[in-house]
């Protein structure tokens, strides 16, 4: 089945590659014709003038001298040089080909035209008039007309004035300098510049109010995002929501972590993997009410937009793309060698009083070789994974269609030992049409990815910060499995066991248009999505110790696979129209989504042999581990009133009322709704005369409700479902959950407040925002004590959750001249978390969980206070002074993990072909460092070099407690139970890191002629500045691999 | 062309509209999946109902409290007490058991105490359940409600054993039970005693199967007489333990080979494994081949302990030995792998222990003669001869010492047995080197003192 589908992916690699290389071979006939024409024309355009009609195609050809033409091509050329008598005509140009779309106007009237699909125009005009050629993203160009002829003008691209960027806020577009919302931005161009393979990998550091974590350095794992932080109680209810070319993506991963959990974190498999991130054009984050409303109850948590990229008009463009990368994890821990290891686990007996070692005191009692030492960390988890990505697209567009096909594999080999390895192979589409009047329109895009996670069962991280520096060799003289006489649990039985999965999503967006009438438009976006994930992991008998003498017989496989499809409909109308210097935008729709999901997960074991452990018809026994299937559908109506006065004033106006499954009858539906204003007092004559320098100034300001509706399916019905195990031959049923049939949304009231000034014709731009989101009607599950039988019930709570913050953007141009440009930018977050109010907290389960005025990311902990000089045993705050240390009383101290402050810097420079950029990510916060997974110092197992400094006699004074090999109670409880839950668990992460750093150089040689070409080397998070106490900073995740260092170099081809 | 498209455009519009107009309530119901069952559904067919029973018996096999793996009682208690020792550099959580360490963070601990209450949760739903339901016959509810009943006694006996004061739930309710208060030993024992008497009213004295792995009226009668035994109740642990013995469902077996296996007629209640041909999960943990022990093994003075022909020394007790060196496992169950047919299941309820509870009750009682018979009638079949003791101090020595020699490596007997006993202290004191006073209870779970201080106060010494 897994070898099918190989095959598969690497017939579409192989496909895509053929295609290339016969357009290839085509294309370098059509380029010498090309440029001999375009040469050639414009010497022969008086030709031209003097008898258009009677061109005939072969008169053309020995016009030109030539004798070997493509016909069609010659007819294309001949048909842009058409002219009409009496009329001013001629092609607008970019640098990389002819611009379609760009306004020419007269100046001083109300004339003008739009360029077509071969960037040619024809105006009457007089001589003398002025033409101005507009459009979006490029400078103006104004011409005056001198004598009717021919012209030729050059647009070009605007990349400092970002004000006429269009940004895309889902059910609209806005330009950049008129939007009233809150909207982060980053384009393909940074997207670009990063070897990485998950999107959100992409963005880090890049958007104020976007923090992003990575929970693992293992391939195809996961990432944690939250959009102006936490919202919801429920750590697992702050996820945004994601559309892909207008289509709802769902982020709930189809994986099992009964599979995965040993080797990735959470849910596993990452849904947002079959999201191949040079597909894409933009992504866009909404942040405020004016920008999430509309996207009612799942607007909540932000929404991130991603956007595919599109053909362009023009020429037939290929491009390939290719780089290579080496990774390495980024941190390690110092850890003891062997005989400060020795030393310590003796003087652990020794204070325990214990004179005789036990036997299984294997490493000091000399049953292990107390002179080997394995750097594990370098064993382990030391490799160096291999990154290898190849891109091949074709784009371009005849007449009013577009098209791009894109194809990228993508390979990473991990840094554990062993043959493992992540594959991504990702096909895009997208074809864009218009009818010849322009009215009906129609896009389509596709994306499939397959992916591929070949990896160990097992995170070797654990074991290689925590074996005995002195533990025994991995392999025997034979090259076996050592196990040296059932002392040890060799780590690379993990290898044994391995992790598979395969992840296909296709995901197809489509919009239609039809301009009913000139501004009233019809529109419906429509999506469909198919996501299939298998999951397989084998434990052969071979990952037990032979000393049980288990055959095959008991060795297992497990296997899940997940299905998802979902399709969504959005039918809408839009109408536009101006009243005076007033203009109206006015949109309306319905929303139709389902989503169904369906998990099979199955145990297997009883093998005649390890061989068959892939195929589970070779299982004696099988088991159901998980057969569930569920359906979501949701539906609304929306909305948006949009009002702009002289183009200095903007009102928005947006609400949606909707309808999801998730609830119970009585709870089913909700309204949402938002306003939003911005002023552009820039325009205003009095502020341009009181202060010239400022080129742009705006002020605005919103506020609305949105809600969350994240809880799964079914939450409010009592049920039961098969436990998948047979008693008496008959499988039994489970009580699902408790439940409640009560409960309804989450409401989130959102309010902000910004500032956005450019100064020295935007040379420096500043954006100052302030928000205050409210999350309200907490739709939690409320954890619950053992003894109800379940750890939690879904319930609204009556607690209120403030996150308010200040988020900041610079970008200045430091440098701009024909050879030299330096851009910086800039953003910094300063978010604050709070829990506003709880009622009856003291009273609840989560009364020593959370604190009124405190954040939700606070851990109440024991103050710790030091070593008792006496005892050498930890001492803690006794904080109700009753000579006890009791969890509910004395654990009153606040540690506050949620960030103070976060955001990144980024450089731009650019000198003739090269092109520099840097990008560091920064995080100021507090974090739990590696103390809570430490071993207890002086039992077995390594720690780190810090507990050096431990207490030995009475009087000293130290940071580290007594040494005890685990029998002395008082050490074991002031280690166990207190330290490692005490605030001395955390410390400083805070953390400067340099995220990114590409280099790259574009060839320019008259040889190239219209084709580019660049190569570059690319770091990802190259250097880090920490004084934390533990792996990585960043994902903190205490037995997980850290993030990985990747360098890498490639070229980039276009022609 | 235009006027083309404009028509298509219309129908589509049209199309969608008709969508539209379908209603948006009818649109966002949508019906339960077919892989669950409303919890109304499920009792109103004894079929269902049955297994929404017999899921506790596949949990109670397969992980919660009673399991045959490394985090059932048989293994805990085992290395907690004076039973097994431990040989792991892994820090499997038998480890904390064997140091006697335990604290109230520990893993093991919680998940015990929230799995053995979803399971007790699981009987409420079914006793609330049945008693709701007008479909199923009143044979089938009785059956049902007993069972359910019975295990609801057995499971709370454990944890008072384990814990001391717990609260004895009754309820599906989350709102009571997320505040619940502890009850004191003596109220918790009643509580059991009431919820068995419910059972021996409810259940029949025949077994549903041929297979004796659902409880009986005996079973609840075997229960009784432990609970009686532990509470020094001696008049009716006597009473109970004869009725157990005098059923006509159960033979002494003969032979220490055919105690264990599936058929043996002295067998009252036992778990059947995961499929036909699996056998027991207590012999997979258990058993090994070459030493040293890859996790448990038995202590070697237990072993010693054996008198001179104890067959079960040289039946129960596997031994690997290498060189010099020799090691024990407990080898009651011996299939620790597959077989064509299951050829053992694990043993909950066994006549023996009835024989011994009535030994026990008689010697209290000082009916010495009887005690004598019933103490002899187990180490006869083991190949010894009579007991030599006399006196009642004598004759209770031996009835605790042949407990050990019996029940070793099965489900904490010998750690029950010290503790009620009142020689924990003594005994353990003197062989394990992290033993204290305070570890004759386990500490309550940390996470739980947290979410229901009505919980509080910890037991003491943690």
């Amino acid at each position: 089945m897994n070898k099918n589908s190989l095959y598969k992916d690497q017939f579409l690699v192989m496909l895509c590659f053929l295609c290339f290389q016969l357009t290839i071979a085509s294309r370098k006939e059509k380029q010498e014709a090309r440029s001999k024409i375009s040469v050639d024309v414009k010497s022969k355009v008086e030709h031209f003038k003097v008898s258009p009609s009677t061109l005939r195609l072969r008169s053309v050809q020995a016009q030109l001298g030539m004798t070997t033409l493509h016909p069609q091509f010659v007819m294309i050329r001949y048909e842009t040089l058409k002219l009409v008598q009496g009329e001013i005509t001629g092609v607008v140009l970019n640098a990389t080909g002819v611009l379609a779309g760009v306004t020419v106007s007269i100046k001083g009237s109300s004339t003008s035209v739009v360029t077509d699909e071969k960037g040619t125009f024809s105006i009457a005009a007089d001589k003398d008039a002025i033409l101005v050629f507009s459009y979006v993203g490029y400078n103006t160009v104004e011409k005056i007309v001198s004598a009717s002829g021919f012209l030729s003008i050059l647009l070009e691209e605007d990349s400092e004035q970002l004000k006429e960027v269009v940004i895309n806020a889902g059910y609209y577009s806005v330009i950049e300098k008129e939007r009233t919302g809150s909207i982060a931005r980053v384009t393909s161009k940074d997207i670009e510049k990063q070897p990485v393979t998950n999107i959100l990998a992409a963005l880090q550091g890049r958007m104020a109010g976007v923090n992003i974590t990575q929970t693992t350095g293992v391939p195809g794992g996961g990432f944690a995002i939250e959009i102006r932080g936490r919202n919801s109680l429920r750590a697992e209810g702050n996820a945004p929501l994601y559309i892909v070319d207008g289509l709802p993506f769902s982020s709930e991963s189809l994986g099992n972590s009964q599979l995965s959990g040993a080797i990735l974190p959470g849910a596993g498999l990452n849904p947002l993997n079959a999201i191949n991130p040079s597909d894409i054009e933009s992504v866009e984050v909404l942040k405020d009410a004016d920008a999430t409303a509309i996207y009612g109850s799942r607007g909540a948590n932000g929404v991130v937009l991603i956007t595919t990229k599109k053909g362009k008009k023009g020429a037939t463009q290929f491009s390939f793309n290719s780089y290579t990368g080496a990774g390495a994890i980024s941190r390690r821990l110092k850890l003891l060698s062997t005989p400060q290891y020795l030393a310590l686990r003796e003087e652990a007996f020794a204070n325990d009083g214990i004179t005789e070692l036990p036997s299984y005191a294997y490493d000091v009692n000399g049953t292990w070789d107390r002179n080997r030492y394995t750097d594990w960390q370098k064993k382990l988890i030391g490799g160096t994974s291999i990154t290898q990505n190849i891109e091949l697209g074709v784009s371009g567009g005849i007449g009013s269609t577009q098209f791009m096909v894109r194809g990228t594999h993508y390979n990473e080999t991990t840094v554990f030992p062993g043959d493992f390895s992540y594959g991504k192979n990702a096909l895009h589409f997208s074809i864009v049409h218009k009818s010849d009047d322009s009215r009906f329109g129609i896009s389509l895009s596709g994306l499939y990815v397959s992916d591929k996670n070949d990896l160990l069962g097992t995170d070797l991280t654990q074991s290689a910060i925590s074996l005995a520096p002195n533990a025994p060799a991995l392999y025997d003289e034979n090259g076996n499995l050592n196990w040296e006489h059932s002392t040890w649990q060799n780590p690379l039985r993990l290898l044994e066991g391995t992790y598979l999965s395969t992840n296909k999503g296709l995901n197809l967006g489509g919009l239609v248009t039809y301009d009913l009438l000139p501004k009233l438009v019809l529109k419906s976006t429509f999506g469909y999505n198919d996501t299939r994930v298998s999951e397989v992991t084998t434990t052969p008998s071979t990952v037990y110790d032979p000393a049980y003498g288990l055959t095959s017989a008991v060795s297992s496989t497990m296997v899940n696979s997940g299905n998802q499809q979902s399709w969504s409909f959005e039918p809408q109308l839009q109408w536009t129209t101006t009243a005076g210097k007033g203009k109206w935008d006015l949109l309306g729709g319905f929303t139709f989504q389902e989503l169904a999901s369906s998990q099979f997960a199955l145990y297997a074991s009883g093998f005649s042999s390890n061989r068959l452990l892939n195929t589970v018809s070779a299982a004696s026994f099988t088991q159901i581990l998980n057969d569930g299937t569920s359906l979501y559908r949701y539906n609304a109506v929306f909305g948006r009133v949009n009002y702009s006065y002289n183009s200095s004033l903007f009102f928005n106006l947006t609400g949606r009322r909707d309808g999801s499954s998730r609830f119970g009858p009585s709870n089913r539906f909700a309204n949402f709704g938002a306003v939003g204003t911005a002023w552009l007092f820039s325009k205003e004559k009095w502020v341009h005369d009181a202060v010239p320098y400022l080129s742009f100034g705006k002020l605005r300001a919103s506020y609305g409700t949105t809600g969350s509706d994240q809880i799964g399916d079914y939450q409010f019905l009592s049920t039961y479902t098969p436990d998948g195990s047979p008693y008496q031959g008959s499988i039994g049923l489970d009580a699902t959950r408790l439940f409640n049939p009560d409960f309804s949304w989450e409401v989130n009231k959102k309010m902000e407040v910004a500032l956005d000034l450019g100064f020295l014709k935007d040379r420096l731009f500043l954006s100052t925002a302030y928000y205050k989101n409210r999350s309200s009607n907490q739709l939690v599950g409320i954890p619950l004590p053992g003894t109800t039988g379940f750890s939690s019930v879904q319930a609204n709570l009556d607690a209120v959750v403030e996150n308010s913050g200040l988020e900041v953007e610079l970008r200045t141009v430091n440098f701009s001249s024909a050879k030299f440009k330096w851009t910086t930018s800039l953003n910094v977050s300063l978010p604050t978390n709070k829990l506003v109010s709880f009622k009856n907290l003291d009273g609840s389960t989560y009364a020593n969980q959370y604190v009124v005025g405190q954040s939700l990311a606070i851990r109440k902990v024991y103050s710790f206070t030091g070593v008792n000089p006496t005892t050498g045993i930890y001492e803690f705050k006794d904080f109700n002074g009753d000579g006890l240390l009791t969890e509910a009383e004395d654990r009153q101290k606040i540690v506050d993990t949620s960030p103070k402050l976060f955001g990144g810097f980024q450089n731009s420079l650019s000198y003739k072909g090269w092109q520099l950029d840097f990008l560091f990510q920064f995080v100021k916060q507090l974090g739990v460092n590696s103390t809570v997974i430490s071993n207890l110092p002086g039992s077995l197992g390594n720690v780190t070099e810090d507990v050096l400094d431990h207490w030995q006699h009475v009087g000293d004074t130290s940071s580290v407690q007594q040494y005890s090999a685990g029998f002395n109670d008082a050490v074991v409880t002031a280690f166990y139970s207190y330290y490692v839950n005490s605030d001395a668990a955390y410390s400083d992460a805070s953390y400067v890191r340099l995220k990114n750093l590409s280099l790259s150089y574009t060839l320019s040689a008259p040889w190239l002629q219209n084709a580019s070409c660049r190569v570059y080397f690319q770091a990802q998070n190259l250097l880090t500045l920490t004084k934390y106490k533990g792996a990585d900073p960043e994902n903190q995740s205490q037995g997980r691999l850290p993030t990985l260092r990747v360098l890498s170099v490639g070229t980039q081809i276009n022609f | 062309m235009n006027l083309y498209i404009k028509n298509k455009m219309s129908i589509f519009y049209l199309l969608g509209l008709l969508f539209v107009m379908e209603g948006c309530e009818n649109f966002v119901e949508v019906d339960l999946p077919s892989t669950q069952l409303t919890d109304v559904a499920v009792f109103e067919d004894a079929g269902t109902a049955d297994a929404a029973l017999t899921s506790i018996y596949t949990k109670m096999r397969d992980g919660v409290l009673v399991a045959g793996t490394g985090v059932g009682v048989s293994t805990l208690l085992g290395t907690y007490a004076d039973e097994l020792d431990y040989s792991s550099s892994a820090n499997l959580p038998a480890q904390a058991f064997y140091e006697n360490n335990l604290l109230p963070t520990n893993l093991t601990l919680s998940s015990t105490w929230n799995g053995v209450y979803n399971l007790i949760y699981a009987a409420n739903a079914v006793l609330a359940g049945v008693a709701a339901s007008d479909s199923i016959s009143i044979a089938d509810k009785d059956r049902l409600m007993g069972e359910a009943y019975f295990v609801r006694a057995y499971l709370h006996f454990y944890l008072v054993n384990l814990y001391g004061e717990v609260p004895y739930v009754v309820s599906t309710d989350y709102k009571i039970n997320a505040v619940i208060s502890k009850m004191s030993v003596a109220n918790v024992y009643a509580a059991i005693t009431r919820d068995l008497q419910h059972a021996v009213s409810l259940l029949p004295e025949d077994y549903l199967s041929a297979e004796r792995v659902r409880p009986n009226r005996s079973t609840a009668y075997s229960l009784l007489a432990r609970t009686k035994l532990y509470a020094g109740d001696w008049m009716e642990a006597l009473a109970y333990s004869d009725l157990v013995i005098a059923s006509p469902l159960y033979t002494f077996v003969g032979d220490v080979n055919e105690v264990f296996l599936k058929g043996s007629t002295g067998t009252i209640w036992q778990l059947k494994p995961l499929f036909d041909g699996n056998n027991t999960l207590e012999a997979q943990n258990f058993i090994f081949l070459t030493g040293p022990p890859p996790a448990y093994s038995l202590r070697s003075d237990l072993v010693d302990e054996f008198e001179v022909g104890d067959l079960r020394k040289t039946n129960w007790v596997g031994t690997v030995t290498e060189g010099s060196s020799t090691w024990y496992y407990p080898y009651k169950y011996k299939q620790n792998e597959a077989t064509g047919s299951s050829e053992e299941y694990s043993i909950l309820f066994r006549l023996e222990e009835q024989y011994l509870i009535r030994a026990e009750a008689k010697a209290q009682l000082n009916d010495l003669d009887g005690s004598r018979e019933d103490l002899n009638k187990i180490r006869n079949r083991a190949g010894l001869g009579d007991s030599a003791a006399n006196t009642q101090v004598e004759l209770l020595v031996a009835i605790l010492k042949e407990r050990k020699m019996e029940f070793f490596s099965e489900l904490g007997h010998r750690w029950f047995d010290l503790k009620r006993t009142g020689t924990a202290n003594s005994v353990l004191g003197a062989t394990k080197i992290g033993w204290d006073a305070r570890d004759l209870l386990f500490p309550l779970p940390q996470s739980e003192l947290l979410l229901n201080p009505n919980l509080l106060p910890q037991n003491a010494g943690y």
